[in-house]
């Protein structure tokens, strides 16, 4: 009985190691800003907007951990008593956002620095630097996808 | 838009700029490819004085720095945004009706700029003397003294790691060289030698092996101390200069406003003189060519009349690219700024603000899911623009997000949204009592795939909206053909398959018709798909235009999921935020701890999800909807007008 519970725990932190990516991501975009406003402060604020945008990968892993605990009933009302089957469900649900967040914002990290690099000559073209590196997040979203409606419809 | 042609007299064609610029209704075009037909080339040439305007731009150049200075130095604060001042002609007229007053108080300031920057060379000089003086410090005999009648002098420096007692032993040893060491650093150890005349170059030579580099202080009379204590007065002296200069140029602040109407008189002159660069020229006529949007027409031709010019117009040909402009309606105006962050779309394309207007504001609204998040930038936008006259981009893109944010407030009360639970939790914390706030639909964390289904849905709606608007720009060039087979097919395909698929529980009766539908369509993009290629290609082409139809459709409809992600996000954090500040929330340090997690929580919040909706909300234009029929390329009508940079210009 108690064995279900601590899988589906492992459920919710594998879920979190989406933040990983997201840390290493936005500190790859991170340096290229700072080239970027070394020739011209003045662009702080536009840099600082590409740099955030790894950043959701970290933010759906966040989601998912509370998606899961609330539905584990951690939080609000008692610990459910699961199965070992139910928490070996409710940890595959975590994969899909743990794992392609972790892989995906590091991919949108590079292509928000290059945006970083786009903004640094064309100031004018920034917005499609920031779409350039929105591309990478469909995979992240469909993996949160995944993960939402593999934990929804699960029978816990 | 019309391409306008007009001939006048010279002697008019000064009144005639000025009033142009003032309606700002004509983007004048460049004429010189004119000037390779002969027959234009034998009786015009091109305007334009290249002097005059390189003296004007200088003049503004000038202006511009002297307003630096004055920004630079002053204590006035400088406002949060920078907007241009509303002003009356004739008010401006009145400001700079004695332009070499003006002139005057330019070449001042710049003179005054010049002194700070002499000054501070001065310093920097001064400073890195001091720095070479100070190691020398202790050496108590005149720079500029080389030597006596029989004994010579020498300074110099070694490196830190060579030994200096050898050093003096070997100078001692068969000449008369006697070393000192003055002082040392962690680089290197300065000396001072004294030799006898006839040993100098023996001396020296015994030196260098040890790597002995001379230095010269020429043309410094006194002691390096004396020295140091000279520069170091000559520093406090242009200190004080400096600081009394900065302070009269800061004086200066109260003329700003002159100087700002100054500087834009001058803009607007040089522009004047620049246009002239597009017009040709006869003895007693010019002329110019230039687009005019159809709308204006009017006011433009009672301008020239009026100048007594000669003018016609003529329609947009085919393979002409005018400058466009977007549409203009209270609510979709501000919207452009999403369409000019892509491209403007060509003049011969579709003008799709409109739809994107509202499409934007509902996507951004479902991703940014909470009524309180949506007061917030609603309001916030709404202050500013109260607040700031601001123009232009910024003040697009401050309406288009007030709009966004009054679109959050609808689907956050639709989906129980307010700062997340953020009132339930404090009823909770403070009285005890559960209450629930309940949405007006329902909220996505209890059913997240009914969410899921409504933004797919919404998806299929933007996509078949934006084919529909292939198919209409198609058969307005009778490509119907391309529009039945690209378009219209897929709109059956995407339909049927959805109804055959999913449809079972709600309309069984129509799941075989659209399973047959389906497969005829099917068959007719394979059939169809390589119609413009030759041989085995009709056939590849036909498979190619399925496998692409379906991946394409598939992943642009799966691409609207986002809207579910990002709303789920929105909420989870703010509940999130929530259970942590109730968590604290206890006695009066507390609930002190609680509103500030409040506060900063929801305001990371707002800023994060913010950030997320603007760029998925424009993805979901930029790559789903415009990929289906946009025609990007076009250039932004950019008439001739006041170009002015301080002053914003109305009429009495």
């Amino acid at each position: 009985m108690v064995e279900g519970n601590t899988i589906a725990l492992f459920g919710a932190a594998v879920a979190s190691l989406a933040g990983i990516g997201s840390a290493i991501g936005v500190g790859i975009a991170g340096q290229a800003a700072n080239g970027v406003v070394a020739e011209d402060p003045k662009k702080f604020g536009r840099t600082l907007i590409l740099q955030a945008v790894p950043g959701t990968q970290g933010i759906y892993g966040l989601l998912l951990t509370f998606l899961i605990l609330i539905r584990i009933g951690l939080l609000g009302g008692g610990l459910h008593d699961l199965t070992m089957t139910q928490g070996l469900y409710v940890l595959a649900s975590a994969i899909p956002t743990g794992a392609i967040g972790l892989w995906s914002a590091i991919a949108q990290g590079k292509a928000a620095a290059a945006g970083i690099q786009l903004l640094g000559k064309r100031p004018d073209q920034m917005a499609k630097g920031i779409v350039y590196a929105a591309m990478v997040e469909t995979y992240a979203i469909f993996g949160l996808l995944i993960s939402i409606l593999m934990l929804f419809n699960l029978n816990l | 838009m019309e391409k306008l042609a007009v001939i006048g007299l010279k002697s008019e064609k000064d009144k005639l700029l000025h009033e142009l610029m003032d309606i700002g209704m004509v983007e004048i075009t460049d004429q010189g490819s004119l000037l390779e037909d002969e027959k234009w080339s034998a009786i015009a040439e091109r305007d334009g004085d290249e002097e005059k305007i390189a003296g004007l731009e200088a003049s503004v150049g000038r202006v511009e720095q002297a307003l630096e200075l004055v920004q630079k130095y002053s204590s006035a604060k400088e406002p949060m945004i920078f907007t241009r001042k509303a002003m009356k002609k004739s008010d401006f007229s009145k400001v700079i009706k004695d332009p070499d007053e003006i002139e005057a108080k330019v070449n001042d300031l710049n003179a005054l700029g010049e002194k700070v920057h002499s000054l501070n060379d001065k310093l920097n000089r001064n400073n890195s003397d001091i720095a070479a003086l100070t190691p020398w410090k202790d050496y108590d005999l005149p720079l500029d003294l080389t030597g006596t009648d029989r004994v010579r002098f020498d300074l110099g420096m070694v490196p830190a790691a060579s030994d200096v007692a050898k050093l003096k032993e070997s100078c001692a040893d068969g000449t008369d060289g006697a070393v000192t060491l003055i002082g040392s650093d962690k680089d290197l150890s300065y000396l001072t030698v004294m030799s006898l005349d006839e040993d100098h170059d023996q001396v020296m030579d015994k030196l260098k092996e040890f790597g002995f580099t001379p230095v010269q202080f020429t043309g410094r009379p006194g002691t390096p101390a004396e020295n140091i204590e000279k520069l170091t007065k000559e520093n406090a002296e242009a200190e004080r200069e400096i600081a009394e200069t900065e302070k009269l140029i800061a004086e200066y602040d109260k003329y700003r406003n002159e100087l700002e109407c100054y500087h834009d008189q001058l803009a607007m002159d040089a522009e004047r003189e620049k246009i002239q660069t597009y017009m040709l020229k006869t003895g007693k006529a010019f002329d110019f060519e230039g687009w005019v949007p159809s709308k204006c027409k009017d006011k433009v031709n009672k301008l020239l009349e009026d100048n007594h010019c000669i003018y016609e117009y003529r329609e947009v040909e085919d393979d002409e690219h005018p400058p466009v402009m977007l549409k203009d309606t209270a609510f979709a105006t501000p919207f452009t700024a999403i369409v000019d962050l892509y491209s403007r779309p060509d003049y011969h394309g579709f003008d799709p603000t409109n739809i994107l207007a509202v499409f934007y504001a509902m996507f951004f609204g479902i991703m940014m899911s909470d009524a309180g998040y949506g007061l917030v930038i609603a309001l916030g936008c709404f202050i500013i623009l109260k607040k700031y006259p601001v123009e232009g981009m910024m003040q697009r893109m401050l309406k288009t997000f007030f709009w966004s944010g009054v679109f959050t407030i609808f689907w956050g009360a639709m989906f129980g949204g307010w700062f997340g639970d953020l009132i339930p939790t404090l009823v909770k914390q403070f009285t005890g009592k559960t209450i629930t706030i309940a949405p007006i639909w329902f909220n996505p964390l209890d059913d997240p795939t009914k969410l899921l289904i409504f933004a797919l849905i919404l998806g299929v709606i933007h996509l078949y909206i934006g084919m529909g608007i292939d198919i209409y720009m198609k058969f307005k060039r009778g490509q119907v053909m391309d529009a039945i087979c690209d378009d219209v097919v897929w709109m059956i395909i995407v339909l049927g398959a959805v109804i055959w698929l999913a449809g079972g529980s709600y309309a069984p009766a129509l799941v075989t018709p659209a399973k047959y539908i389906t497969i005829a369509a099917a068959i007719f993009v394979l059939v169809t798909g390589g119609r413009d290629k030759k041989g085995i290609g009709k056939i590849t082409g036909g498979i190619g235009a399925i496998y692409n139809g379906v991946t394409g459709n598939l992943s642009d409809i799966l691409s609207y999921a986002r809207l579910l992600a990002l709303g789920l996000a929105t909420g989870v954090i703010a509940t999130v935020i929530n259970l942590l500040a109730a968590m604290v929330g206890k006695g009066v340090v507390g609930v002190i701890l609680m509103a500030v997690i409040l506060v900063i929580g929801h305001v990371f919040n707002i800023a994060i999800n913010a950030l997320g909706a603007y760029v998925h909300s424009s993805r979901l234009q930029y790559i789903e909807f415009f990929g289906r029929f946009y025609e990007d390329g076009g250039e932004p009508f950019a008439p001739f007008d006041r170009n002015t940079k301080y002053v914003r210009l109305t009429d009495d």
